[in-house]
């Protein structure tokens, strides 16, 4: 029996095969690397592709600037419609209804994983790549393995990843993902899986299309959708159980070294940020105002968070979680990649340390810093001591 | 070709090889941030004709790549590493930089060792003499690494 990656790539494991892609996503962040080289070129089919504006958003270089005046202007002359600025993440965006079951979905980063929470084959490509498939539509894969991941136990998606990650470290790498849901997550936390399996070096994470998908989906009027089955189990080069008892934390500066947040209580900190493609979502937000809600951050700390999208901040607004927040001392930034690539605002000084939901913890990553990652309850709390420190109540969660 | 290897360790990620702070399109701009976050001043020490020795998952995390242009604009055209991140093979596949794996390379190079590397045969002639070879590159692939150097 087949693997997902066989079926959806259409060739046996291990063989190169071309393949079409349903849907491409450009960002301003990378964008400006393919310009050059689609100067005198055409896309294949500009109403398969968006372009979003998230990571200079707003640009605080005049270099930047342009950059984002080259992308609105390569939109328009390429003639794709589907061109957001300054409204959400792209891979948010991407899985608010322009990522579905079963295609191939294309993007220009290596977060690109996201759209698997979707039952999608998402997978990122560097800037040359993505040139290729703008002109034709299509590109050359290695059929990668398949790892099976058993999730037997937990509910915060930021751990569930960083459980994921302390099994897997990087043998993801040129292999696919395939998660097996029995702990009955929700789509936020499956989004947050996909987005961090990235950093096993994943070419793609996949969570097969079951009831939540549906549900998901239908939020945003799509009724119907393709459904597969799972991974022949006996083909799957390897089979990993997650199950998640107390909070996690990666240290620096690799996003699978990771330990107990237990273990590092106490340790200083000068920023917390909540947001980045990992996160910021209602799921998140809702956490941080549970921990948050009449409390304040402490006077050491900046806390800076940012809503994954203009949708879920305006949720967020109508649930009420933006006063709370503002009210203890965070700063809401705009919907954007904000602090966490190190390109825009929120850097660190020499020797500062964030705790954060975001994704990566390498060196550099928010400047000369160490960054350590948590779930969004930890880094709400960690906001209010001024050290790295655990939600009271934790043990009833 | 023979070329200097210019030695990194095991899991340099493409954040420490051109840090998001040298993104740029301006090539000088582009080039000072190469290996930055690793060996800060390494782009006043690179010469053509440099290559990069590493070791495992070169080029994990980012997909960025500025990074391989950073190493394209240094004139380097070849990184012979033990393991690859999927985006910094492909990328530098598409940049005419030879990506070339081989196993426990760390143990067998040195910093500023003279290297010959025959990426036809498949074949890496060590400092001492020694003979290592390596797997040779699909056609097609080879075509499109010779299409796309500089």
């Amino acid at each position: 029996m087949s693997t997902l990656p066989e079926r959806i790539l259409g060739g046996e494991e291990g063989e190169y095969v071309v393949a079409e892609v349903h849907r491409v996503m450009l960002h301003d962040g990378n964008a400006p690397l393919i310009f050059d080289d689609m100067e005198d070129e055409d896309i294949w089919d500009p109403d398969r592709v968006t372009s979003v504006v998230d990571h200079f958003c707003p640009p605080s270089t005049v270099e930047r600037a342009g950059f984002v005046k080259r992308l609105r202007e390569f939109v328009k002359d390429k003639g794709i419609s589907d061109h957001v600025e300054f409204q959400g993440i792209c891979h948010q965006l991407m899985c608010e209804g322009r990522s579905l079951p079963g295609e191939i979905v294309a993007g220009i980063d290596s977060h690109s994983t996201t759209y698997g929470a979707l039952g999608a084959f998402g997978v990122g490509f560097g800037a040359s790549d993505t040139v290729e498939i703008l002109k034709t539509g299509k590109t050359w894969f290695k059929v990668p393995e398949t790892i099976r991941v058993d999730i037997l136990k937990g509910s915060s998606g930021t751990d569930i990843a960083l459980a994921m990650l302390r099994e897997i470290e990087y043998r993801g790498n040129y292999r696919s993902l395939e998660f097996n849901d029995e702990a009955g997550l929700d789509m936020d936390a499956r989004l947050t899986i996909c987005n961090m399996a990235a950093e096993t070096g994943a070419k793609a994470a996949l969570f097969p299309p079951d009831e939540c998908t549906s549900e998901y989906l239908s939020e945003f009027g799509i009724k119907q959708h393709r459904s597969y089955t799972t991974s022949d189990p006996e083909r799957c080069v390897d089979v990993i159980s997650i199950s998640v008892d107390d909070p996690l934390a990666a240290v620096p500066h690799k996003p699978y070294n990771v330990k107990t947040v237990s273990s590092i209580e106490g340790k200083t900190i000068d920023q917390v940020f909540i947001g980045s493609c990992a996160s910021g979502r209602i799921s998140d937000l809702r956490d941080a105002v549970e921990v948050l809600k009449g409390r304040k951050v402490h006077p050491d700390i900046r806390l800076l968070i940012t809503p994954a999208s203009n949708r879920i901040l305006n949720e967020a607004l109508k649930e009420d979680l933006i006063r709370p927040l503002i009210k203890a001392g965070a700063v809401i930034l705009n919907p954007s990649c904000g602090p966490c690539p190190g390109i825009d605002k929120g850097l660190l000084a020499e020797g500062e340390r964030c705790i954060t939901t975001q994704n990566r913890n390498y060196p550099g990553r928010m400047g000369p810093g160490e960054v350590f990652i948590a779930n969004s309850k930890v880094c709400a709390q960690s906001a209010i001591d001024g050290v790295i420190s655990l939600p009271g109540g934790v043990d009833e969660t | 070709m023979k070329r200097r290897a210019r030695v990194f360790g095991h899991d340099i990620t493409l954040d420490e090889i051109h840090p998001g702070t040298y993104f740029s399109l301006d090539p000088d701009r582009v080039v000072k941030g190469l290996m930055e976050g690793v060996e800060p001043g390494f782009h006043e020490t690179v010469e053509k004709d440099d290559i990069i020795v590493a070791g495992r998952n070169f080029g994990m995390g980012s997909g960025r790549e500025s990074g391989t242009w950073a190493m394209k604009f240094a004139g380097i055209d070849c990184v012979i590493v033990e393991s690859f991140s999927r985006y910094m093979f492909r990328n530098c596949i598409n940049n005419g930089i030879w990506p070339i794996e081989v196993e426990g390379i760390l143990e067998m190079v040195e910093e500023g060792d003279m290297l010959e590397i025959d990426p036809d045969k498949g074949l890496l002639v060590l400092e001492s003499g020694e003979e290592v070879s390596f797997k040779r590159f699909p056609h097609w692939m080879v075509n499109i690494i010779k299409s796309s150097t500089l």
